[in-house]
């Protein structure tokens, strides 16, 4: 029994965990990857923290602004004004951020913005993880990787832990925990082009989502414009920032300085070398659109509290409103940061305060769903549904939506959910059975695609990265935010207030 | 005729004197001129930190620049350490830092123009194997040679400088018509830098690549680098005790194995002065002369 | 194209036992995705790591057609021979299930041992140049390359290895970490930083040019700036660093016999470890018993390492104070 319990390790679910301990609760970590292979790492954006207060206050009004009306102004100010304050504490803990003498850094995302993103060269996600994961060694906080939740623990209401799957052995067994903080990441398999990792399947939302929690914003995705042609690698904005430009579907390098470009990317510079043969220096990387980040999540407050007691959310599968319609470059990794340690402290309050009954019942279901998995084929339908909610979510819940392409795509789904259940692992291995665990991610896949197409049906304007062809202008009386939950009858979506400034 | 400035290193002049005196012999017989330097200091064998081996090598290569000459080598180790410091003394900054701080007191000054090189390279390189081949009296034909290069003259590549100076020793034993015998760690630690250290994990890299070169049916094991011989001779025995294994293999010094194709007495090239027997190598050679 | 895939499932590394999958793939594709897909539409049971795609998560090192690489970060159609792709486990870690290496064992339990955060030490502003070791530190993705071409993991797998040394040099290098010298004798112990035998190997290995050599290297200077005795914990490599760089110290160049003897610890104890061999040496002719000398120039290079003495003095107590 822990205190607290964070499902998934990357830079939000390390930094929730940290703010757990931080606060005297006992905190655990499980995560489908280890923590320092978690897409995390990948992540070469800087991170906004302007200086000045003035700084933080153009912040918050361009990420509202940006994002279009319906962000909580209360968790944009919040998370933006204490910006700095989040990056000297990472600093503190060991991020080796870059400086002008001996103060921090500050860079520009964009050719024309203001110099306000912290930055660690071109590895800022790279250095932030293995500085949160060293302080989680330090902090002695156990570390379940390569163990995969498979639901969420609710009784009476309550969260009290989860259940969940070891890779290497099959185990299905209950991790009680007095609060859970859901860090899972995003659910970008559900699209094709993407920036998706192997294992970034929604898991997040879709173990919230059929708990009953509310999800929230799930019409917004947002497309990275700079990855990689035919790659998964989104390149950083610090690149714009450093006088890059992006023309005829190329980045290219243009006016920018060499040396510097050199000495601040090597990382860029290496990975593009080796995933598309171009010398950055010389030649111009093509480049395409592919879907990017999840912009809502898990209905969650400023402090990461869901509608179930004791369910908490951070990072990118949280949807608490910080960016809106559209996600403002620079503010990805801050909102992980910002709202892994707010959910930490939140749930380590909440676990300090409550108790838990345990999920012995529960794991025992879930054993006999696994078992019955295992006997059941799988393997290339799986892969083949896979790859049709891929290319269905970019062609009809994609740049651009429309009435008629949303309501096939949700009939799809539906249909792909009945045909999934037909379906298992392929084989009965117990010991690192991939088969299990896609046939697994599928059906997250599916559960998050169901809430981001049936929210982009209700959605009847465009606003932010949401474009229907059947709506094209934005609404003023549309400036609300929808909810999504998942009922017998399907999706049920409800709009409830922005509660914008 | 090739001049050289020559260093001749603390091993070849300590437990491996059939290093030196070998190679006085084949080199004389390639017409190489050397100039023996006396004056010099231990490159610090990867041992000494470089704050410390840069200003000692820096001193021997402000001579050898001084003379006008490449400095040779005839130790891997010598050979890479060397180097390194020739590579890191290349950056002028710190180039004035070592003069300043350490050669000008004795009024000297290296400009960084030294070129570094082991009797392996300047072979090929300098002397030539069309070169080599054509004084060969006692082709190693029928014999097989495991080639082991160790650390130093395979990495780091920056220090080495050329790819191609990787595949040398297998050259010059084809040149010199033997067969190569090639095992996997070729290029690795013989373990002689941790000998003294960790003797369980020296012996084991030490039993590690003569056992699979043995197992590969080689005759003998040809080494650039006094080192690994000391360690791959001297320590053979208990290398093979603590694996539980026979071994026997003869190392050869490269200079050995040169001169012996050249005709020379194995006496004279110092084989009977190894640890591991060489009687049952030196039985198979040939006759002088024979099939020249 | 098509390729075939051969996955060793059973067998030895020497010996495999592959089974074999046929996949039509571009060659384009990266060897990982690929590999990827041969596993989700033919055999979801095959067991190998990897997540992030794009060279980042240092998760999906295999061994491919004999090399040993960080398969995302190769094509299909660059690694193939003959239309075949055949993987392995890389050489030196256990195996856990088909071509897939215990992580744990091989790369987290050591890197974990130095990975203990930052301790702040009240150190005030720190400069951007200070921090340059920590960024390049930090740019390791623990794929584990180096460690795959570590000499001394070959034969002895509980060497930490040149990847959790790098996470030991992060913190050496880091101005802003407090307990610093208590790493650095945790890192001295044996099996540690001394246990290197400096093969540059692992600077080989390094796809991201890291140069994890030259960093254990550092760290070692570092550990003697200090005041962390060369091989602390770790008695005999202790008595050689130190007995070397005595004898070059005092005639310019190495004196075999005292470096051995001191080595081995002292006249008695050296004397029994090497007289079987020394006697054959002797008599032999390959060691002599003529004494060591001093070379000319071993006055110079005595002021070296006074001067050299003077500055790491210097550095200690500024570390200390």
């Amino acid at each position: 029994m822990y205190d607290m319990l964070v499902v998934g390790g990357g830079i939000a679910g390390l930094r929730a965990a940290l703010a757990a301990k931080a606060a005297g609760a006992s905190a655990a970590l499980l995560a489908q990857s280890h923590p320092a292979r978690s897409y995390s790492v990948t992540v070469q954006d800087g991170i906004n923290a302007p200086e000045s207060a003035e700084g933080r206050r153009a912040l918050a009004q361009e990420t509202a602004a940006k994002g279009a009306g319906i962000s909580p102004a209360a968790v944009v100010e919040s998370v933006c004004y204490d910006a700095a304050n989040l990056v000297v504490e990472l600093d503190r803990f060991g991020a080796p951020f870059n400086r002008n003498g001996s103060v921090i850094a500050r860079a520009r995302v964009s050719p024309d913005g203001a110099p306000r993103a912290a930055y660690v060269n071109d590895i800022t996600g790279l250095a932030l993880t293995q500085t949160l994961y060293e302080q989680a060694v330090g902090a002695g906080i156990p570390v379940y990787d390569e163990w995969i939740a498979v639901s969420l623990v609710v009784n009476d209401g309550q969260c009290e832990g989860v259940v969940a799957l070891q890779l290497a052995t099959g185990l299905v067994q209950a991790f009680d925990a007095k609060a859970v903080v859901l860090a899972a990441g995003g659910a970008r398999r559900a699209y094709e082009p993407s920036t998706a990792s192997l294992h970034c399947s929604g898991s997040g939302v879709a173990l919230a989502y059929r708990a009953g929690a509310a999800l929230v914003d799930m019409e917004f995705a947002q497309y990275c414009p700079l990855t990689l042609q035919g790659r998964r690698l989104a390149l950083s904005p610090l690149l714009l920032g450093a006088g890059a430009a992006m023309e005829n579907g190329s980045v290219r390098l243009n006016g920018a300085d060499k040396a510097e470009i050199e000495s601040r990317f090597p990382d860029t510079l290496h990975r593009v070398k080796a995933l598309s043969g171009v010398d950055l220096l010389q030649d111009a990387a093509p480049v395409q659109p592919a879907m990017h980040r999840l912009l809502g999540g898990v209905d969650v407050t400023a402090q990461g509290e869901s509608s179930i007691p004791g369910l908490y959310a951070a990072g990118e599968c949280a949807g608490n409103g910080f960016h809106g319609a559209e996600g403002l470059d620079g503010n990805f990794l801050l909102v992980s940061v910002a709202s892994g340690k707010s959910a930490g402290a939140a749930a380590a309050a909440y676990g300090n305060a409550s108790g838990g009954a345990g999920g012995g019942a529960q794991a025992a279901e879930e054993r006999e769903a696994v078992e019955a998995a295992l006997s059941r084929p799988g393997g290339a339908p799986v892969a083949a549904l896979r790859e049709e909610l891929a290319s269905l979510m970019h062609a009809n819940a994609g740049a651009s939506r429309s009435a008629a392409g949303l309501t096939s795509a949700l009939q799809r789904i539906s249909s792909m959910r009945a045909e999934r259940a037909q379906l298992g692992a392929g084989s009965a291995a117990k010991d690192y059975n991939f088969g299990l665990v896609q046939y697994m991610e599928l059906g997250w896949l599916l559960d998050a695609a169901e809430a981001m197409a049936a929210s982009a049906l209700k959605r009847k304007e465009s606003r932010g990265v949401h474009t229907r062809t059947d709506y094209p202008k934005q609404d003023p009386a549309q400036a609300s935010r929808l909810r999504v939950t998942m009922s017998a009858d399907g999706p049920k979506v409800e709009k409830h207030p922005a509660e914008a400034s | 005729m090739t001049r050289f400035a020559f260093y001749p290193g603390c091993v070849s002049k300590g437990f491996c004197p059939e290093l030196y005196e070998s190679f006085v012999r084949v080199a004389a017989e390639f017409g190489m001129e050397l100039e023996e330097l006396e004056d010099v200091g231990c490159s610090g064998a990867g041992v000494l930190p470089a704050e410390l081996s840069d200003p000692i090598n820096a001193r021997t290569l402000a001579k050898a620049e001084a003379m006008g000459l490449p400095l040779l080598t005839i130790c891997s180790t010598c050979q890479g350490v060397i180097g390194g410091s020739a590579l890191r003394l290349s950056d002028p900054a710190h180039r004035e830092r070592v003069n300043r701080e350490h050669l000008a007191e004795e009024g000297l000054e290296y400009a960084g123009t030294t070129d570094v090189k082991h009797f392996l390279w300047a072979m090929v390189e300098d002397v030539g194997l069309d070169v080599v081949r054509g004084k060969v009296k006692r082709p190693l034909a029928g014999l097989g040679f495991s080639p082991f290069y160790g650390c130093y003259l395979r990495r780091p590549i920056d220090v080495i400088q050329r790819p191609e100076r990787k595949t040398y020793l297998e050259q010059v034993t084809e040149a010199l018509g033997g067969t190569n015998v090639d095992i996997a760690g070729k290029g690795k630690c013989c373990g002689f830098p941790t000998l003294t250290i960790n003797e369980e994990n020296s012996l084991a890299m030490t039993a590690k690549h003569t056992g699979e070169a043995v197992d590969k049916g080689a005759d003998a094991m040809v080494v650039p680098c006094p080192l690994c011989h000391l360690e791959m001779d001297g320590e053979q025995r208990d290398a093979a005790k603590a694996a539980g294994r026979k071994i026997d293999l003869p190392i050869l010094h490269v200079p050995q194995v040169v001169g012996l194709a050249l005709g020379m007495d194995p006496k004279e090239l110092g084989l009977s002065r190894h640890l591991v027997s060489t009687k049952k190598f030196v039985a198979q050679l040939q006759p002088v002369g024979a099939g020249a | 194209m098509q390729i075939t895939f051969k996955f060793q499932r059973e067998g030895t590394r020497a010996k495999p036992v592959y089974s074999e999958y046929e996949m039509d793939v571009d060659p384009e594709t990266s060897v990982f995705d690929a590999l990827v897909g041969v596993r989700e539409t033919q055999d979801g049971s095959l067991a190998f790591r990897g997540n992030c795609s794009v060279g980042f998560c240092g998760d999906c090192t295999l061994s491919v057609n004999g090399a040993q690489k960080a398969t995302c970060l190769e094509t299909v159609g660059k690694t193939q021979k003959d239309g075949v792709i055949a993987v392995q486990p890389i050489r030196y870690a256990p195996v856990e299930k088909d071509v897939m290496h215990d992580v744990r064992k091989f790369l987290w339990d050591k890197v974990n041992v130095f990975a203990r955060g930052v301790v702040p030490n009240g150190h005030g502003p720190v400069a951007d140049e200070e921090l340059r070791p920590v960024r390049k530190a930090m740019r390791c993705t623990t794929c584990g390359l180096c460690d795959e071409g570590c000499t001394v993991i070959d034969v002895n797998l509980n060497f930490h290895g040149p990847a959790a040394l790098t996470k030991l040099y992060r913190f050496a290098f880091d101005p802003r970490d407090g307990v610093t010298a208590e790493r650095l004798r945790e890192g001295s112990e044996v099996n540690g930083i001394w246990d290197c035998v400096h093969c540059w190997e692992a600077t080989e290995h390094c796809p991201f040019g890291l140069e994890p050599t030259h960093l254990i290297m550092e760290t070692r200077d570092r550990a003697v700036a200090h005041g962390v005795k060369s091989g602390y914990g770790n008695k005999s490599a202790q008595r050689h660093y130190d007995s070397f760089e005595q004898s070059v110290e005092k005639s310019g160049w190495l004196d075999e016999r005292a470096v051995a003897l001191a080595s081995y610890g002292g006249l008695v104890r050296g004397g029994i470890r090497m007289l079987p061999a020394g006697l054959r040496a002797l008599r032999k002719g390959k060691a002599s018993l003529k004494p060591h000398h001093k070379r000319p120039g071993a006055r110079e290079i005595r002021k070296i390492f006074e001067r050299y003495h003077r500055s790491t003095e210097a550095l200690r107590k500024e570390k200390q104070a």
